[in-house]
């Protein structure tokens, strides 16, 4: 009923129809393929769209229960950032950024038990 | 009235401060990243006022040849990757769910942990400065081989790399909720075609983030492992590939950093001209489909005087954009046509925007032609161009948001006689700054240089300095109307403008859970058509 795979299908296929256009003009192999091979992620990506549309049955819930804060997505950013600046600081940080990565996952998992989303 | 879907909010928060760094509503994780934008826009300011100052004369007067590059990476990285692209995402990060009746945005906590993994990687690129041999000066494209280990040694380049990274990740993962926000979370009669424009324009942004971002988050992760081992990029063909790459994100880029200001300024003419924005379904098509494929297909041109890429085509699809533009233009031009125009400051904003735009629009056209950027290629005139595109053109815009905004955001007005006399000091200075570097590139200044010796270029870059510093008077003017907005508050009301979509139908700044009841949406512009029901007169 909300049609939102439309616009990542149809921008999608409008990546694949300019990419189309190269084979006219003797195309650079890398250049065709970056441009029809993003058209192509797009366009599977409003493949998922309609296919998650499809399975979607009813009404959303009135009432959504939300949490205020999310410590657990904030401590999650933060192990990403110290696990990539590991690879400047050295093999220790990585861990460190490793466990506060699990620790925020952890966090996050706790959060959807105790409500959506 | 339909009643929208609510949040049950938690008690409280019972440290404010903690609370409201981790909050997962997308109005505050949006005002931290519009904060975070203004003071990385406040850093870059200054590292421009530097370059410009060292090149009001020819020699070296206040900085060394390497600081001078690093100053000129620091101040392009800045500006794009921490300040006007999650500028543009702020706003859509704030107003999409609104505009299209949600709650809430798609993924909240991942829009938090975006915000976060953005801030922290532009602290970390900023790190550099604090390295011993000081921070990235590879470009703001890092380009290869130049960002080499054996070019460009130092932690400090590592940094820039690593919180180029992180804050297009952040970028990325904001983007993309807001795009399954705007497809997802319509409230009920929110059909596609009733979303309002600047939703539209943020649709047509995050469907080019979806795999520009990405590309360059791989080329950092890459060029990481380059600078540690080897040979990635080595080769005939290795730093084209680089540049190939890059540019595949640098270019979409560019309209990621402009059509969610031209989204802004249409709604800008729409409320201060009192009609619905004119041509609606070609700005929609021009914008959303036609505009952003074209802008997802020209990165090639940057390679014209490499002599590798197909120049025919991306001349095509560079000149393609001329025509998708120009609905955009004649959409905003006759929404204001006949309209009773009310000349507020953030009408005037997106007036200057259009005309500086334009320049920078028709200054593309120069480089965008094969033959023609043989020329101007690697001079002054590039810069002069998207500096006319990017500041000229977006951070106008940008103040037009603001100005129309900001009584949403906060409850209170922004000093429309502040903004008027900023919008006059800021339009002096941006002209007097780049209309000169189109002279100073025709003439033969290359960029990236911090003594051009003795070749008359004196004046002409003595003038573009003294711009400079008349923009930042202009940026403390709007400092000074925002502290004063703030302190001694005017208050607006909910719907000040008589603005014509969602967001003006909630209170001002909005609840947590956005609505409490929902007006009936049967167009683009459900506000106009409340009001018109209830006076009787079309506008």
């Amino acid at each position: 009923m909300r049609r939102a795979w439309v616009v990542p299908a149809g921008w999608g296929a409008g990546l694949i129809v300019l990419a189309a256009v190269q084979l006219t003009l003797h195309p650079e192999a890398i250049e065709l393929a970056m441009l029809a091979g993003s058209g192509a992620i797009v366009i599977v990506i409003g493949a998922a769209a309609l296919v998650a549309e499809r399975r979607r049955r009813g009404p959303r819930a009135p009432v959504e229960v939300l949490r205020w804060t999310s410590a657990g997505a904030v401590a999650l950013a933060v192990g990403v950032c110290l696990i990539v600046l590991g690879w400047e600081l050295g093999a220790w940080m990585v861990g460190i950024g490793a466990g506060v990565t699990a620790l925020g996952l952890f966090g996050v998992i706790r959060e959807t038990r105790t409500g959506r989303p | 009235m339909s009643v929208a879907p609510r949040l049950a909010p938690n008690p409280p928060p019972a440290a404010p401060l903690i609370d409201s760094m981790i909050s997962v509503d997308h109005k505050a994780i949006a005002r931290r990243l519009l904060a975070f934008a203004l003071l990385f826009f406040l850093a870059g300011g200054v590292m421009a006022l530097l370059m410009r100052t060292e090149l009001a004369e020819p020699g070296l007067q206040i900085v060394s040849t390497q600081t001078y590059n690093a100053l000129f990476t620091m101040h392009g990285s800045t500006m794009i990757y921490l300040v006007i692209t999650p500028l543009a995402l702020a706003l859509g990060l704030y107003l999409v769910p609104l505009q299209v009746g949600a709650s809430r945005v798609a993924a909240p906590r991942v829009a938090l942990a975006g915000l976060w993994i953005f801030v922290l990687g532009g602290l970390i690129m900023q790190a550099g400065w604090l390295t011993v041999g000081g921070p990235g000066r590879a470009t703001w494209i890092g380009v290869a081989p130049l960002s080499e280990f054996q070019r460009t040694p130092g932690a400090g380049q590592d940094f820039w790399i690593i919180g180029v990274l992180l804050a297009t990740l952040g970028e990325w993962l904001i983007g993309m909720c807001v795009l399954a926000t705007a497809l997802g979370r319509r409230a009920p009669g929110m059909t596609l075609m009733r979303m309002a424009p600047f939703t539209w324009t943020m649709v047509g942004t995050t469907l080019m983030m979806i795999f520009a971002f990405p590309v360059l988050i791989v080329l950092m992760g890459l060029l990481f492992y380059d600078r540690r081992n080897c040979c990635l990029f080595d080769g005939p063909q290795g730093p084209l590939t680089y540049q190939e790459l890059f540019w595949f994100y640098g270019h979409p880029v560019v309209y990621v950093m402009f059509f969610p200001f031209v989204g802004a300024v249409a709604e800008v003419f729409s409320a201060f001209s009192g009609r619905r924005l004119f041509g609606y379904a070609f700005f929609v098509a021009s914008t959303a489909l036609l505009f952003a494929a074209l802008s997802s297909s020209v990165w090639g041109h940057h390679l014209f005087t490499s002599g590798r890429i197909n120049a025919k085509y991306f001349a095509l699809t560079s000149h393609g954009i001329i025509l998708a533009a120009g609905l955009e233009y004649f959409d905003l031009i006759g929404t204001l046509w006949r309209g009773r125009i009310r000349w507020t400051a953030a009408l005037l904003f997106g007036v200057v925007f259009l005309v500086q735009f334009l320049i920078g629009g028709l200054s593309g056209i120069w480089v965008a032609s094969p033959t023609l950027d043989f020329n101007a290629n690697n001079s002054y005139v590039v810069v002069g161009h998207f500096h006319y595109t990017l500041f000229a053109g977006s951070v106008f815009g940008a103040f037009a948001a603001i100005f129309y905004w900001f009584p949403k955001w906060t409850g209170a007005f922004l000093r429309e006689g502040l903004g008027k006399l900023q919008l006059v000091i800021m339009f002096v200075g941006t002209n007097m700054t780049f209309a000169p570097m189109f002279a100073l590139g025709e003439d033969g200044m290359t960029r990236r240089i911090a003594n051009y010796g003795s070749r008359g270029w004196e004046t002409l870059n003595t003038i573009a300095t003294v711009g400079s510093y008349i923009i930042a008077l202009g940026i403390l003017v709007f400092l000074v109307n925002l502290y004063v907005s703030l302190r001694r508050r005017r208050p607006a009301g909910d719907d000040p403008w008589s603005g014509p979509s969602l967001e003006w139908a909630t209170s001002s700044p909005p609840p947590p859970h956005n609505f409490d009841v929902l007006p009936p949406v049967r167009s683009f512009a459900p506000l106009l058509d409340a009001r018109e029901a209830v006076e009787g007169a079309p506008a």
